[in-house]
């Protein structure tokens, strides 16, 4: 049975009014339930440990926001956040942040988040690279015709050269794909890109009703970019990266 | 530690580029050793043989674990405890 | 193909569901943040010992490239791993490290040390490297807590 103190592992919040139906398991196969105050429900489940099996509870924690999302709109909760109990969510999660919340549930209301990103083939970028700068075409050159300690400088200043025109490249295309959806969300991000042939990583938020709008954009993006870059079109998505706010729990009290 | 010797015994590596160099090369250095897209490639891969069916479910989780765990050490985020004014 | 009737776009796109690999970026790094929280602490993660800013001082990387492009006409490289091998590269104990204390010296013995390159007109600044994104960016955390 649920003990009031008992504490409880937090996936996201909606709107009081919106039953969502998660059948998927919570964090450590526990049911999911929500605390309800203000008009809002925080869905959590009950922890019985100290300590998480991190990388499966990831999972946990992805299959219930997709479950919630599909009758909700759900605000996603930064994965790993436990409040020490029912009561907490209340008075600390719900309670001081009411109307933040309430406004944030409102603006996510009727729209979905969308990925795109975009990937280079190493091997053609490469080649293009050679191809538009002379420069690195010239030390390339120099750089074959001598031995491998004669020319380790060069080399050196060559792989230099070349990572430097990619992140030129990178700035570029990630500059283009945003100019042609950015007009047809409503909130657009560009993510750091963490992966050495990434183009573009970008999110938008997108009106549920514009969906198909989008999608022309981006299937003429990706005409437009061909070979050159694979773009991978992903979503719907629960709005992970438009629910990126700090909040602070519990100020009044500490006020 | 053959490759910073070799980098200092250069004898036409001008003094001022070298440490710039070596700032870059560490900056680049970093970017790979952070460098996620094996992760997700490997996640992509897996995805790819659990739709096929030429890994057993075991293995995919299994696998996927240790990537997710990878991930969560370059993020940061492993072993990480933080209490905030409640307690 | 069917063409889209309005607006001469494309060819409309439905975006494909997300998978692990797509999501696993976002749950980890974005959602709300409470401040006052209790985080369990996150077990069955190998905890390496390399402290994160102990990196290689490597020249591989610009090697790669270098060897990468000079290769680029002979053949098409197949750097593709196997599925083992890569989940053994992805759960091994991770990169050597060599200590810091190493470069470190380099910095130290060759004074004067100034930003200047000899080449100008394509150096870009390494700012251009680290994408600045409009909005809110997702900021990597270099440093590990130590434990």
């Amino acid at each position: 049975m649920p003990q009031a103190d008992a504490r409880v592992y937090v996936y996201g919040v909606l709107a009081g009014a919106d039953a969502p139906n998660v059948s998927a398991d919570g964090v450590e196969q526990a049911q999911v339930r929500t605390v309800e105050h203000a008009g809002l429900a925080a869905l959590v489940s009950t922890l019985g440990s100290e300590e998480l099996a991190a990388a499966r509870e990831v999972r946990a924690h992805w299959r219930v926001l997709e479950d919630a999302s599909k009758s909700a709109t759900v605000l996603p909760v930064r994965f790993g956040t436990v409040l020490e109990g029912d009561r907490a969510v209340r008075e600390q999660l719900l309670e001081p942040n009411a109307e933040r919340l309430t406004e944030m549930l409102d603006e996510l209301a009727g729209r979905v988040q969308l990925n795109v990103r975009g990937d280079y083939d190493e091997q053609q970028l490469l080649r293009e690279v050679v191809r538009t700068s002379p420069q690195v075409a010239a030390l390339r050159d120099r750089v074959s015709r001598v031995s491998d300690s004669a020319g380790y400088y060069d080399r050196i200043r060559l792989g230099e050269l070349v990572a430097a025109e990619i992140a030129a490249r990178r700035e570029q295309d990630t500059a283009l794909a945003m100019a042609r959806l950015e007009p047809f969300a409503v909130s657009a991000r560009a993510e750091e890109i963490s992966s050495q042939n990434g183009a573009f990583k970008l999110a938008f938020l997108v009106e549920s009703a514009e969906m198909d709008t989008f999608g022309e954009a981006v299937g003429l993006l990706r005409e437009n970019l061909a070979e050159r870059v694979t773009l991978t079109y992903v979503g719907p998505l629960p709005p992970y990266t438009f629910a990126e706010t700090d909040l602070s729990a519990g100020t009044a009290a500490w006020a | 530690m053959g490759l910073i010797s070799g980098l200092l015994t250069l004898p036409l590596a001008p003094v001022r580029g070298t440490v710039w160099l070596a700032e870059r090369i560490q900056e680049q250095a970093e970017d790979e050793l952070y460098d996620e897209s094996a992760i997700r490639q490997g996640l992509l891969d897996l995805d790819a043989a659990r739709q096929a069916g030429t890994l057993d479910e075991d293995e995919i989780a299994a696998a996927e674990d240790a990537l997710i765990e990878r991930l969560m050490w370059i993020r940061g985020l492993a072993g990480e405890e933080s209490h905030g004014r409640i307690e | 193909m069917a063409a889209a009737a309005r607006s001469g776009g494309g060819y409309l796109e439905r975006p494909r569901p997300s998978g692990l690999a797509d999501v696993i970026d976002v749950i980890l790094d974005k959602g709300l943040v409470i401040d006052a929280y209790v985080r369990v602490s996150l077990i069955g993660i190998e905890i390496l010992t390399i402290d994160a800013r102990i990196v290689i001082a490597s020249v591989d990387t610009y090697l790669r490239f270098a060897e990468a492009v000079g290769r680029l006409d002979i053949q098409q490289a197949d750097d593709s791993q196997g599925l083992p091998e890569l989940m053994e590269s992805m759960t091994s104990g991770g990169a050597q490290s060599k200590t810091k204390g190493a470069l470190e010296g380099v910095k130290d013995a060759i004074s004067g040390g100034g930003d200047d390159d000899d080449d100008d007109d394509k150096k870009q600044s390494s700012s251009s490297r680290r994408r600045s994104s409009s909005g809110s960016s997702s900021s990597r955390s270099r440093s590990r807590k130590s434990s």
